[in-house]
């Protein structure tokens, strides 16, 4: 493959089967990450399924767990003591949590562009004007309707899970945002945009190591707002 | 645990069905609720650490999904086969081919997913952003999807050859902006 990869850079010849396996294996390659990331945020946000441990845990083996012991602990006490002396001060002098973070970047209401003529139900148009007038609370009534009719879409979801956002029903803009990252798991539809408001939901329901893994994902498959992602993820 | 994640077997075909035509809802629902249950085997069987259990499960979830896809599983113990692979990759990867057990002759073929560095993976999603539509469908559905070029070609209500026409000047187009990028 890397040998392959250095002729295909420099527009060195290739033969059609060779260019034809290293198209195969590069697409194959970045299909397969784009699916780890989506099924690494899900397992994270519905399964409660991460790659680290949320305890920090040092490895032995059971032999040394008992010859070990004391002065582990004694090393482990020493150590949360310095850890605890050197980050309790960081954490008094700094004046913003994640949270206050997170809520600065919802100051905004994310804006509604979706009318699309004919295909727009009553229910929808509806929901459209409240959300943009930001009447939240009429809003969620009308995407809930179309939820209850089985008619909502990935936008619905998405707009209802923000309306519950800035209306600080973190738990419910949790649940429907998880549920339009769902449904947008097929499309490319509204895909970043759930991302990271689903991100900033986490923050404030205080799902952190949910936020987390989802932030990071967005910083490392360069999406929308990874510069702010790498903000927040330095404040967590 | 049930030893097909608790599927019949209509409800097995339905599902290969589905990831066979590219819809992969239900096989997410199924196998990441299961998901745990492998990193935990792993960690129990081969004292593997939660990273490693996690990497070699997530690999092992792509390839039975490419297996799935070309029709290479079959229903019976599923859950034996998908704790085998990950096993087989488990084994593999970390303890650089000590295989300490008999596996399936099935699994002989396991080999590590294509894992692209970053900057070969960085260099590749910008030249795809500037691929038109048509050739990254194109492309994605002959390289990813495995579906055929006469299949395409009827989809396209066109010639076989001319899309296999088409298909190579996406792949040089492919391969130019790559080339511009790199």
């Amino acid at each position: 493959m890397m040998k392959n990869l250095e002729k295909y850079k420099r527009d060195m010849t290739l033969s059609e089967q060779e260019l034809d396996t290293i198209t195969r294996d590069l697409l194959k390659g970045k299909f397969n990450e784009e699916r780890r990331n989506s099924w690494k945020s899900k397992l994270a946000a519905q399964h409660d399924v991460e790659r680290t441990s949320s305890a920090t845990t040092i490895e032995m083996k059971p032999k040394d767990r008992g010859r070990l012991r004391p002065l582990y602990i004694i090393s482990a006490i020493a150590a949360t003591i310095a850890l605890l002396l050197v980050v309790l001060p960081l954490f008094q002098s700094s004046g913003t949590s994640p949270q206050q973070l997170a809520m600065e970047y919802l100051e905004k209401p994310f804006p509604h562009n979706a009318v699309r003529g004919d295909e727009v139900s009553t229910t929808r148009l509806r929901a459209t004007e409240a959300y943009n007038e930001q009447n939240f609370g009429a809003a969620m009534q009308q995407y809930n309707t179309l939820i209850a009719s089985e008619e909502a879409e990935v936008g619905d979801y998405f707009y209802l899970g923000l309306s519950e956002l800035y209306t600080e029903q973190y738990p419910l803009a949790v649940q429907h945002l998880e549920q339009a990252q769902a449904l947008a798991a097929s499309g490319k539809e509204f895909q970043q945009e759930i991302d990271w408001y689903l991100s900033l939901a986490y923050l404030q329901a205080e799902h952190t190591a949910k936020a987390k893994t989802l932030l990071q994902q967005i910083v490392n498959n360069k999406q929308w707002k990874q510069a702010d992602a790498i903000k927040l993820l330095e404040q967590i | 645990m049930n030893k097909n994640f608790g599927l019949t077997l209509a409800e097995f075909e339905l599902l290969l069905e589905e990831v066979q035509a590219g819809d992969n809802t239900r096989f997410e629902q199924v196998f990441l609720a299961h998901f745990n249950d492998c990193i935990n085997y792993l960690k129990s069987n081969y004292d593997a650490k939660q990273e490693d259990a996690y990497d070699a499960t997530m690999e092992t979830l792509i390839i039975f999904h490419d297996r799935m896809k070309e029709g290479k599983v079959t229903y019976g113990n599923l859950r034996f086969l998908f704790t085998q692979i990950a096993s087989q990759y488990y084994l593999r990867w970390i303890k650089k081919e000590q295989l300490t057990q008999t596996l399936p002759e099935t699994l002989d073929r396991i080999e590590a997913n294509a894992q692209l560095d970053r900057e070969t993976l960085g260099t590749l999603d910008k030249a795809w952003a500037q691929l038109g539509q048509k050739c990254q469908d194109l492309l994605k559905a002959f390289y990813y999807g495995n579906v055929k070029l006469n299949e395409l070609a009827l989809i396209a209500e066109s010639s076989p050859a001319a899309v296999r026409k088409q298909k190579q000047r996406c792949v040089e187009q492919l391969r130019s902006l790559f080339q511009q990028f790199s």
